[in-house]
């Protein structure tokens, strides 16, 4: 549930500053699965309280499910923001421009030398800062990939990371660096 | 006044902050964290009422006002996080013995927190955070420092590391194993 949150709220950022609908429904579809987990864990946590006649670990669990589910909450109303059919207000994204982490997004080209590695492989995130939220390929897109995860030419990726990052990763997926 | 944007700035920035410190007073069971949580809490609710009254102020005609509508829930949701992120310190308060396993809850998440000792032969003492630039080069954010019986969350660029500083960091394991050789000093930075 954590991890989930986290990628929702980057989402929602990355949804507002791109002003994109399908970012935005994805976090929607998101926001049901945190719910999904979020009923199973507390059937789950009032059985086992029941079996173990102890009840202070359930709810402990419960309590914090809670939390995180009110945080995918938020990154819901800022998701909503961008389905409303009006042009988020230009303030909106130059404010997340300019906050110290920034979201960012570039099309891998031919000669990158991010084309067919993995995302575990290039071990970006450790090596340059910014993590990869989500890849757009073709029509379809790739939310919170994942370790095994490739990247293809073509491929339009959205990341985070400290403002400092962004020239050089742009310049990655561009094949004007050819060191990470 | 300031300006909107400069709200907007600080709010999401500062949203951002709480939740990582929120996890991190439980991963690290610390009281002191959970303080700079509500301290942060009462921050954040103020900058979202400044955030409404300067958007308020700004809308000239009913188009104007529909776009200025988003800044205004985009502000209140950097509230409802805060507040959320608020509720986890507040587990806290549940008696130490009732709640051993919680620590250990986010083992296996994708982005960790952990705490990293600086020795006094780290490469890395009396530099600046900034200069460092450790974020872009390890992919491991320092969001405080315990120095001594004092902290300072959301370290500035200019802020030098000294020995016996305990960074707090959230990030990639490779990056947190990097920095745990560099603090002990088995591993230059350069």
């Amino acid at each position: 549930m954590k991890n989930i949150s986290e990628l929702m709220v980057d989402l929602a950022y990355s949804a507002l500053i791109f002003n994109n609908k399908e970012i935005a429904e994805e976090v929607k579809y998101l926001e049901e699965k945190i719910d999904e987990t979020y009923y199973k864990l507390q059937e789950a946590a009032i059985e086992r309280a029941i079996e173990e006649e102890n009840s202070a670990p359930a709810l402990i669990l419960i309590r914090l499910a809670t939390s995180i589910e009110a945080i995918s909450d938020s990154a819901v109303e800022i998701a909503n923001v961008v389905l409303r059919d009006i042009e988020p207000h230009p303030v909106l994204l130059e404010s997340i421009k300019e906050s110290d982490i920034s979201i960012t997004r570039a099309r891998v080209r031919e000669g990158s030398i991010l084309a067919n590695k993995t995302l575990g492989e290039l071990n970006l995130a450790s090596e340059t800062g910014m993590w990869v939220i989500a890849i757009k390929r073709g029509n379809y897109w790739i939310f919170g990939p994942t370790e095994n995860t490739m990247i293809k030419v073509g491929d339009i990726l959205l990341a985070k990371g400290p403002i400092e990052g962004v020239n050089h990763f742009h310049n990655l997926c561009s094949g004007k660096d050819k060191k990470i | 006044m300031e300006s909107v944007k400069d709200l907007l700035v600080k709010i999401k920035e500062k949203s951002e902050l709480i939740v990582d410190l929120a996890y991190s007073a439980l991963i690290l069971d610390s009281e002191d964290m959970a303080k700079e949580v509500e301290l942060l809490e009462e921050e954040i609710n103020d900058l979202t009422y400044k955030i409404k009254i300067s958007t308020m102020l700004a809308a000239n005609n009913p188009e104007e006002a529909e776009q200025l509508a988003g800044i205004l829930e985009v502000a209140d949701a950097a509230k409802n996080l805060a507040n959320a992120a608020t509720d986890i310190v507040y587990l806290l308060d549940i008696d130490i013995t009732m709640r051993p396993f919680l620590p250990s809850l986010f083992l296996n998440a994708d982005e960790k927190i952990h705490a990293v000792k600086i020795y006094p032969n780290s490469s890395i003492v009396d530099r600046k955070i900034g200069e460092l630039n450790i974020e872009k080069e390890t992919g491991v954010r320092v969001i405080a420092i315990k120095r001594g019986r004092r902290w300072i969350y959301d370290p500035e660029d200019y802020v030098r590391i000294k020995a016996d500083d305990i960074l707090i960091i959230r990030g990639t394991e490779d990056g947190y194993n990097f920095m745990e050789r560099v603090a002990r000093g088995e591993e230059s930075w350069d």
